[in-house]
C-alpha cells in the first residue's frame, strides 16, 4: 500500500513502529515505556528533518520540536519518581488502585 | 488550597496552550499548543501525593503524550502521503479527547481526581481536540469515520455508566456519551459544536460544583451524608438537564443536534444517539431518586462542607432553567 521509496523515510518509519510497538506491549517496568516514548520522539526528530528540509525555511521548527520533547521526557520522569514515591516500585502491576 | 500561586500559573499557560492550538494556522503549532496543555496539566493533578493522583497523572501523561507525538507524525507525513496521515490524525485526536473506541483511560482517570481537576478534564482540556478535529471534517473520506466513532461513544458512554457507583465515573461516561453527540454535530457544522460544547460544559459545571461543595466522590456518600433537601432537589434536576430532558437547559444543544440531522437525513446515526440518551437518563434517575427516597440515618460526626463554596452554588444552578426561556426568546426573535 505504502511505497516508501525514500531510505531515509523508510528509517524514520520503521523507527516511529517499533518505538510505537514497544510502548504498547511493555509489561513490566514503566522506564521501558518512557524509554520507548523518547525513542518515538527520536523517530520523529528524524522524519520531520527529512520532511521540513525538502520546504526550505523551514528547518529551524525542529529545534521547537526536540524542546517540548525534552521537556516531555522530563516530566515523564518526574512522574516516575512521584510513582516510586508512593507505590514502592514502577511495576505495571502494581497500577491496580484505579481498575474500572 | 486551590488558588494557590503554582496552581494560578499552571492553569494560566494551561488556557493559553489551549488558546494557542485553538488558533494555529498549521498542525504543527497546533501541535506545540496541545504539549503546552499537557506540560500544564499534570502538576494541576498532583494535589495529594497519595497513591491515586499519582496513577492517574501517570495514565494521563502516558496517553496524552502517545495521542501528541501521533498528531506530530501525521502533521509530518502529510506533506508525503494524505489520506493515512488523515486518518492517523483522526484517531490520535479521538484518543486525547476520550472518545471511543480510545476512551479506556478516560474513567480510569476520573476515578483518580478530585472534583476541580475533574472539572478541567472535563471541559477545558477538551476544547483543543475537538477545535481541531473540525478542520479533518472537510476531508474526502471522513464522515465515515465521524459517524462511526460518534455511535461508538454514544454507545460506550451509555452503557458502561450502567455498572458505576462512583460518581466521577458515571459523569466519566456521560462524558463520553456527550462526545458522541458532539462528533456528530461537527458533521452539521461547526457553530453546532461550539454550542453543544458550551452548554454541555456550563451544565457540568454546575454538577460538579454541587458534589464538590458537599465532597461526595460516591454512592455512599449520597446515602450516608444529611444533605439539606434542597441540594437534593438540585441534584435531580441538574442530572436531568445534564441527561436533556425537555423543560431544562440540557435539552437545547440535542435539539439543535436532532433537528440538523433529521434535515440532513442521517437517521441511523440520530437513532442510535437518542436510543444511549434514553440509558444515561437511566443512570442518571438512578442517583437522584436513591438519594432522594432512602433515608439516610442520622450520625453523630458531622462532615464538614468545603469552605467557601456557599456561595457559588445557587450562581451556577440558574443555568439549568434557562431551558424553561427559550420559547419566548424565539417569540421575540
Amino acid at each position: 500500500m505504502l511505497t516508501l521509496n525514500n531510505l531515509f523515510l523508510f528509517i524514520a518509519f520503521t523507527m516511529i513502529f517499533s518505538g510505537l510497538w514497544a510502548f504498547a506491549s511493555n509489561r513490566k517496568h514503566l522506564l521501558n515505556t518512557l524509554l520507548s516514548l523518547e525513542f518515538i520522539m527520536l523517530g520523529i526528530f528524524f522524519l520531520m528533518s527529512n520532511c521540513l528540509s525538502s520546504i526550505g525555511n523551514e528547518l529551524f521548527f525542529s529545534l521547537f520540536f526536540l524542546v517540548l520533547a525534552a521537556c516531555e521526557g522530563a516530566l515523564g520522569l518526574a512522574l516516575l519518581v512521584s510513582i516510586v514515591r508512593s507505590h514502592g516500585n514502577d511495576y505495571f502491576s502494581t497500577f491496580n488502585s484505579l481498575e474500572c | 488550597m486551590y488558588f494557590s500561586y503554582p496552581n494560578l500559573l499552571f492553569f494560566s499557560t494551561l488556557v493559553s496552550g489551549t488558546l494557542l492550538s485553538v488558533s494555529s494556522c498549521s498542525w504543527f503549532s497546533a501541535w506545540v499548543g496541545l504539549e503546552l496543555n499537557l506540560l500544564s496539566f499534570v502538576p494541576l493533578m498532583i494535589t495529594k501525593s497519595n497513591q491515586y493522583s499519582s496513577e492517574a497523572a501517570l495514565k494521563y501523561f502516558l496517553i496524552q503524550s502517545l495521542g501528541s507525538s501521533l498528531i506530530i507524525f501525521s502533521a509530518s507525513f502529510m506533506l508525503i502521503y494524505f489520506g493515512v496521515a488523515s486518518i492517523i490524525l483522526f484517531c490520535a485526536l479521538i484518543l486525547k479527547l476520550g472518545g471511543a473506541p480510545f476512551h479506556f483511560w478516560f474513567p480510569q482517570v476520573m476515578g483518580g481526581l478530585l472534583w476541580p481537576q475533574a472539572m478541567i478534564l472535563m471541559s477545558v482540556q477538551k476544547v483543543a481536540p475537538l477545535f481541531l478535529l473540525c478542520y479533518l471534517a472537510s476531508v474526502s473520506m471522513m464522515e465515515v469515520y465521524f459517524s462511526v466513532a460518534s455511535m461508538l461513544s454514544a454507545v460506550v458512554g451509555a452503557v458502561g455508566g450502567i455498572n458505576q457507583t462512583s460518581l466521577r465515573k458515571v459523569l466519566a461516561f456521560s462524558s463520553i456519551n456527550h462526545i458522541g453527540w458532539m462528533l456528530s454535530s461537527i458533521l452539521v457544522s461547526e457553530v453546532t459544536m461550539g454550542v453543544y460544547f458550551l452548554f454541555y460544559s456550563v451544565i457540568s459545571l454546575s454538577i460538579v460544583v454541587l458534589f464538590h461543595y458537599k465532597q461526595a466522590f460516591h454512592f455512599n456518600h449520597l446515602l450516608t451524608y444529611n444533605f439539606p433537601a434542597e441540594v437534593k432537589m438540585l441534584v435531580f434536576f441538574s442530572l436531568l438537564s445534564l441527561g436533556g430532558l425537555p423543560p431544562f437547559t440540557g435539552f437545547v444543544p440535542k435539539w439543535l443536534v436532532i433537528q440538523e440531522l433529521v434535515g440532513a437525513g442521517n437517521f441511523v446515526l440520530l437513532v442510535v444517539l437518542l436510543g444511549s440518551a434514553l440509558v444515561t437518563l437511566y443512570f442518571y434517575l438512578r442517583v437522584s431518586i436513591m438519594s432522594l427516597t432512602i433515608s439516610t440515618p442520622s450520625l453523630v460526626i458531622s462532615f464538614v462542607d468545603q469552605q467557601g463554596f456557599k456561595w457559588v452554588m445557587p450562581c451556577c444552578m440558574f443555568v439549568n432553567f434557562f431551558g424553561l426561556l427559550i420559547p419566548f426568546v424565539i417569540m421575540i426573535v
